[in-house]
């Protein structure tokens, strides 16, 4: 018998909704015990914990720390692995021999190679992806059995999913959908959400939702953002306030 | 100063309908129990500046394990070693479920506990890939499901971590039998 995680008992036990939770309890005398006796502790927690003196040490606390965009430990992990030296190495000092080099070939590069741009809302010249503060976004394609993760453009055809990763540096209310070159959402809008409206913590974060590529062509653009921004530049097709990625069928 | 998504009553009902889970959640990842107190009004500071209603959220508590894995994250990567000691401080029959797996209870509490002994050596995936396996007791289509990767590299992760752990065990056994036989 499949039994549900942990937590789905325990918010159980704490009065949370859980109907196909609750369903299996009826059939389950284990996990049925399980929630008495979490159901029980959480009883005795609730008279003995003195909840207004926590959340004065929680409101001290927060006194104490102003609120900062970023913590160090959060925007290093972000950016590259804290415990490899040799990427550190790299980072410090050939990779702003690679971002001159870089700039120099951006600055060679003749702009039409560059020419994709939505409703002509993007800048030629730019890149395919976007950045926007200390948000980041890739893509996770699964294409038969395998995962690749994508920084930049990502090629899809029929039968593959993909799914957005979020990192980012502070707290944020997110977005993530698909937007379709054609100026319109998709066939079904919601479908193309991978993530709803939600404040996302600090760190990385993978998109509830996955979507699964038909036989229909699809074209477009990942559009990553604060809910207000999303909307705005799905509407006006300049992605300036949002960050996009580049989804192409092969 | 006072809080801006949630006011001082919210937090409060939060803690007494949470609190406990929350609290257990901190002492099983950090293995410290004044550390876990630190982490959990940590969490709470970062709950208080967000603007989320929890009533919007699907699942409160799920939402809130998240905050609380990424604080206890941090603190581990602060502390870069990991503890080898404060175990038995915890209490390990807190988190016996009938949910682990084929395991017996008790097994999986060991299993988890040798996992969480290197929690803090393990990159950010098999950190959330080890909370989400040998601490909520998500199968593996679960976690798959959860962090997007396919079942298969799940598995493949938990049977590493699960290597790992038997790894440690077979080596604390023979560090503990060299000992022993010392005069």
């Amino acid at each position: 018998m499949s039994h549900p995680a942990q937590h789905r008992l325990e918010a159980l036990a704490a009065g949370d909704a859980d109907p196909g939770a609750l369903a299996h309890l009826d059939g389950c005398a284990a996990c049925a015990e399980v929630v008495r006796q979490l159901r029980d502790e959480l009883h005795t927690f609730r008279l003995e914990a003195d909840a207004p003196a926590f959340v004065e040490a929680v409101l001290a606390r927060a006194a104490k720390a102003p609120e900062a965009p970023a913590q160090a430990p959060v925007a290093a992990a972000l950016a590259a692995p804290p415990r490899n030296v040799t990427v550190l190495r790299f980072v410090t000092v050939v990779a702003p021999i690679f971002a001159i080099a870089a700039a120099i070939f951006l600055y060679l590069r003749t702009p039409s190679t560059i020419t994709t741009q939505p409703g002509g809302g993007k800048e030629p010249g730019s890149s395919d992806v976007r950045f926007k503060g200390g948000l980041q976004v890739a893509v996770v394609r699964e294409r038969e059995g395998a995962q690749s993760r994508f920084s930049g453009e990502v090629r899809v055809r029929p039968g593959d999913r993909i799914r957005a990763e979020i990192a980012l540096d502070g707290q944020a209310p997110l977005t993530a959908v698909l937007v379709k070159d054609d100026g319109e959402a998709g066939s079904s809008a919601e479908a193309l959400v991978l993530l709803t409206p939600t404040l996302l913590d600090a760190g990385v974060h993978f998109s509830p939702e996955s979507i699964r590529f038909d036989q229909e062509r699809f074209d477009g653009w990942l559009v990553v953002g604060e809910p207000d921004k999303v909307a705005a530049a799905r509407k006006s097709r300049r992605w300036d306030e949002v960050r996009v990625m580049r989804i192409r069928f092969e | 100063m006072e809080p801006r998504g949630q006011s001082r009553a919210d937090l409060e009902n939060l803690y007494r309908r949470y609190g406990l889970f929350l609290l257990r959640r901190c002492r099983v990842i950090l293995r410290d129990p004044e550390q876990a107190n630190d982490a959990l009004q940590e969490a709470f500071v970062k709950v208080m500046r967000s603007d989320v209603s929890l009533d919007t959220v699907e699942h409160p508590l799920r939402w809130l394990y998240r905050v609380v894995d990424h604080v206890c994250l941090d603190l581990l990567r602060r502390r870069k070693t990991t503890p080898t000691t404060g175990a038995g401080d915890v209490d390990e029959a807190e988190l016996a479920s009938p949910t682990s797996g084929a395991l017996g209870p008790e097994h999986a509490a060991e299993e988890r506990d040798r996992v969480l002994k290197f929690l803090g050596e393990l990159d950010d995936v098999s950190q959330q890939i080890a909370l989400l396996s040998f601490v909520d007791g998500m199968n593996q289509g679960e976690i798959a499901e959860e962090l997007g990767y396919s079942r298969v590299t799940i598995n493949k992760r938990v049977q590493a971590l699960r290597q790992r752990a038997q790894t440690r065990l077979r080596d604390g056994l023979a560090d503990s039998s060299s000992v022993s036989e010392q005069p």
